[in-house]
């Protein structure tokens, strides 16, 4: 188990990179020349093309034309100064064509699909995009031949592709939730009406919306305080309940001996990739009518469907797989001379569990703990399932995806409600994800 | 306040009972004599924790597959069936498209891209003087683009539950497993890594539920002439498209639904693989720098290779979890315009319809699709922990 495995560790492989390499002596081999050609020439009529797309886009006063033919301006420029640069085999220019090229074949695919399919206009778009991707595969084929490797000794030794998709992936992942919470911010008939994004252009920031979701209306106001205050009520006895069961039961499988031990732990761990599906309908009559074998009542008709302890004992049952085998590995690590010591003290298994189990496995039990806890605030099924439309005890989860179905285009509310919804888990998460990637990395079956 | 009560007196109450009934066990122990004490303290240990498994686990899976056989009210035998209705219904298992699924563009496009890897794989092998050589990324980077493409082929023309599911189950765990894997490649080898991995790890933490709103947002659609309030069509329609009702068109609004879980689970892919990766030894990547290996070689013959059991742990977590995908497709667009899979279907069947023969023999074909999955899990285990 790793102990923390998202800080900054030291850079393994350093690039190693000096600003003033020398330029290579020698003559330029033929593929760093033909691939500095393709460059040059495919920027210049590409140059020509955007440049006359983009005066037809002028004089149409057609502003998509207009973008798009700058756009292709800006692209060719690139292409021409990096022809240059591999022309005079500047140190860096094989590492940037190659990305420039790789990116691009990516995009030709993505738009060339997308469109393809969109327009249905035949095997044209394909064409155009197989030539495409072949001029484009070119350059990168042609710069990593051997006559290419000796013009630029260090190509491969750049930072810049890594960190550049590196950062453009982190974009695409948090765009989307930064886009709701910026809209969340908005009044509105902006968050309604116009893109989040032109909240830079048009910076008024208010938090009304977050006062509507919270507040106690009438009818089908969010009126989420309240569901908050249900899925905490959910969500600390259903993490609480099964750590306390499962530390008795990870001890007594590491340091106990009794028949059946090994088969029980392995039905455990089968256990946990069981689909909880699979117990949805039992349980759901269980707590509606009860268990009964004959007329011998086994458990009785208690009527807990629509209230939280179904939801809690359901919980419990899920969650204890998981929480047995975390707490085993954990607690099965422990120095066995620890045992043995107290042991000959005179101390029983009782003792032992109070006095030195439950101190020491602080760690496993935190980072079961948190999982646990946002596995459960998170939880929509099994509360839809055992609550259903029970108000006074559904969750924040319900609640959310009501609103999405009811009032889907009232988006000022479902930013503010699903930002409210998030504030736990996100705040746990930023606070203690240390343990809770611990725990994921000890306990990555669960089903 | 009432929730407040609820909570509190849950918590105590739970675990007072529950260490009542453990002190008192253990007292009453004590009185026995002293075989007899042993004999019975491990199973106050174990009690609790097994009676709970069993009601909660393995009694209602026993359930399950006993109603699977019985109507929909639970009284009738009714033999097979359940499972007849859910493999000869087409909305559940359709083989109508099966025609277009190899005169479509992206089978061709996929048969191409696979021809092209074959010949690199030859050419390249014939070089190193073994018959193929799948070394490298070119090759492999290929093959999965054009396994990737085929299976799309497939899942795009052949419409039910289960294909639904299936598209799911490929493309989640193959898309999350490779990004997140590229990631932690990626940043292990730059400045920023705890940030730039924070990020991506996120949406971990976010529900599913939250995860549909944000993603309902994303690709939101207004009428051609409105302003899109979606960044996605946004940025479609300000390259010069057409916007796109990207919930409703078939058959690709089911992969929009799958992004979504793909978002969400390559952190958990990522997180995983990277401790993997760090726990190589350094020895290893310094001796092989030192022998001259490249960036590439030493990912793909050094690093790969000592990761492979991870990415098994990771590819089978993430099945166990795409396989019973529900709260996405529930909250984003309720099964509706073909994205149905099979925890929704068994859903509506059982709790909408009061269906509970089928909607049980549902579950047990989710059961029976990860069950190999659970026996793999349990050998492992027992490998591991030497049982």
């Amino acid at each position: 188990m790793s102990d923390d495995t998202l800080s900054d560790e030291p850079v393994r492989s350093s690039g190693g990179l000096a600003p003033d390499a020398p330029t290579p002596t020698g003559t330029r081999s033929l593929e760093t020349t033909v691939a500095a050609v393709i460059a040059l020439a495919s920027g210049v009529i590409g140059f020509a093309w955007g440049f006359t797309w983009f005066l037809v886009g002028i004089g149409r006063d057609g502003s998509t034309v207009t973008i798009g033919g700058a756009t292709v301006m800006v692209l060719s420029g690139w292409a021409c100064v990096a022809g240059f640069l591999l022309w005079v085999r500047h140190w860096w220019a094989a590492d940037a064509v190659r990305i420039t090229c790789a990116v691009s074949i990516v995009a030709v695919i993505v738009f060339g699909l997308l469109s393809a399919n969109a327009s249905g206009s035949g095997p044209f778009p394909y064409i155009v995009s197989l030539v495409l991707i072949a001029i484009l595969l070119t350059p990168i084929v042609l710069l990593g031949r051997p006559g290419a490797r000796d013009d630029f000794p260090r190509m491969g030794q750049s930072r810049l592709a890594t960190t550049i998709s590196l950062w453009s992936i982190v974009a695409v992942w948090t765009v989307p939730t930064l886009g709701l919470f910026l809209a969340s911010l908005r009044e509105e008939r902006a968050v309604k009406t116009e893109g989040w994004w032109t909240i830079f252009t048009n910076p008024q920031l208010t938090l009304d919306n977050y006062t509507t979701v919270l507040g106690t209306g009438g009818g089908d106001s969010p009126d989420l305080g309240q569901y908050f205050l249900n899925s905490l009520s959910i969500v600390l006895p259903a993490t609480v309940i099964p750590i306390s069961i499962a530390l008795f039961a990870a001890y007594a499988f590491a340091w106990m001996k009794f028949p059946g031990r090994r088969w029980l732990f392995i039905l455990v761990v089968s256990l946990m990739a069981v689909p909880l599906q699979l117990s949805l309908i039992p349980l759901l009559q269980l707590y509606t009518g009860g268990a009964h074998i004959g007329s011998v009542t086994i458990f009785p008709d208690l009527d807990l469907n629509g209230g939280p302890v179904s939801v809690w004992l359901t919980h419990t049952g899920f969650g204890l797989p998981l929480a047995i085998f975390l707490l085993y590995n954990y607690v099965s690590g422990l120095p066995a001379d620890l045992f043995e010591a107290a042991r000959i003290d005179g101390a029983d298994h009782y003792t032992i569990f109070w006095r030195l189990v439950v101190p020491l496995s602080v760690p496993a039990i935190a980072a079961f703990g948190i999982f646990q806890f946002l596995w459960t605030w998170n939880d929509y099924l099994i509360a839809l399932t055992f609550i259903g439309s029970n108000a006074d005890a559904q969750p924040l989860t319900i609640r959310l995806a009501n609103l999405s179905g009811g009032r889907g285009q009232d988006w000022h509310v479902l930013t503010a409600a699903a930002f409210v919804s998030m504030s736990v888990p996100l705040l746990v998460f930023f606070s203690l994800q240390r343990y809770f990637v611990r725990g994921l990395l000890a306990g990555s079956v669960k089903g | 306040m009432d929730e407040l009560i609820r909570m509190v007196v849950g918590v105590v109450g739970s675990i007072g009972i529950s260490a009542a009934i453990f002190i008192s066990l253990n007292k009453v122990a004590d009185l026995l004599p002293i075989g007899a004490r042993n004999a019975v303290r491990p199973w106050i240990f174990v009690g609790p924790a097994l009676i709970f498994i069993f009601a909660a686990l393995v009694v209602p899976t026993m359930r399950t597959l006993y109603l699977s056989f019985f109507d929909n009210s639970g009284d009738n035998y009714v033999g097979g069936e359940n499972y007849g209705w859910i493999f000869t219904n087409d909305s559940i298992f359709g083989f109508d498209g099966i025609g277009g699924v190899f005169t479509s563009r992206l089978f061709i496009l996929g048969i191409v891209i696979a021809g092209a890897a074959g010949a690199l794989t030859f050419r390249s092998g014939r070089r190193n003087g073994s018959r193929v050589d799948l070394s490298g990324s070119t090759p492999l980077v290929l093959l999965g683009a054009a396994a990737t493409f085929l299976l799309f082929a497939v899942f795009t023309n052949l419409s039910g539950v289960i294909w639904n599911n299936l598209w799911w189950v490929v493309a989640v765990t193959g898309i999350a497993t490779s990004l997140g894997l590229a990631v932690a490649v990626l940043a292990d080898q730059v400045k920023g890594e705890s940030i730039a991995k924070s990020l991506i790890f996120l949406p971990m933490a976010i529900s599913f539920v939250g995860a549909s709103i944000i993603w309902r947002f994303v690709y939101s659609f207004s009428p051609a002439g409105r302003d899109q309030i979606g960044i996605l069509n946004g940025v479609w329609v300000g390259l010069g498209g057409q916007p796109l009702a990207v919930l409703q068109d078939q058959p690709w609004n089911t992969f929009f639904l799958i992004v979504v879980l793909i978002w969400a689970q390559t952190g958990f892919a990522m997180v995983v693989l990277s401790s993997a990766i760090k726990a190589v030894p350094d020895e290893f990547i310094e001796a092989a720098r030192v022998d001259g290996a490249t960036k590439q070689q030493i990912f793909w013959k050094i690093i790969l290779p000592q990761i492979s059991s991870t990415i098994v742990v990771v590819v089978t977590t993430l099945i166990i979890l795409v396989m019973k995908v529900f709260d996405i497709v529930k909250v984003m667009t309720n099964g509706e315009f073909g994205t149905n899979v099979i925890a929704n279907e068994m859903f509506d069947q059982s709790f909408r319809f009061q269906s509970f023969g089928r909607g049980s023999a549902l579950a047990v074909v989710l059961f029976i699709s990860v069950l190999p999955i659970m026996i793999m899990n349990v050998r492992r285990v027992r490998n591991e922990q030497d049982l």
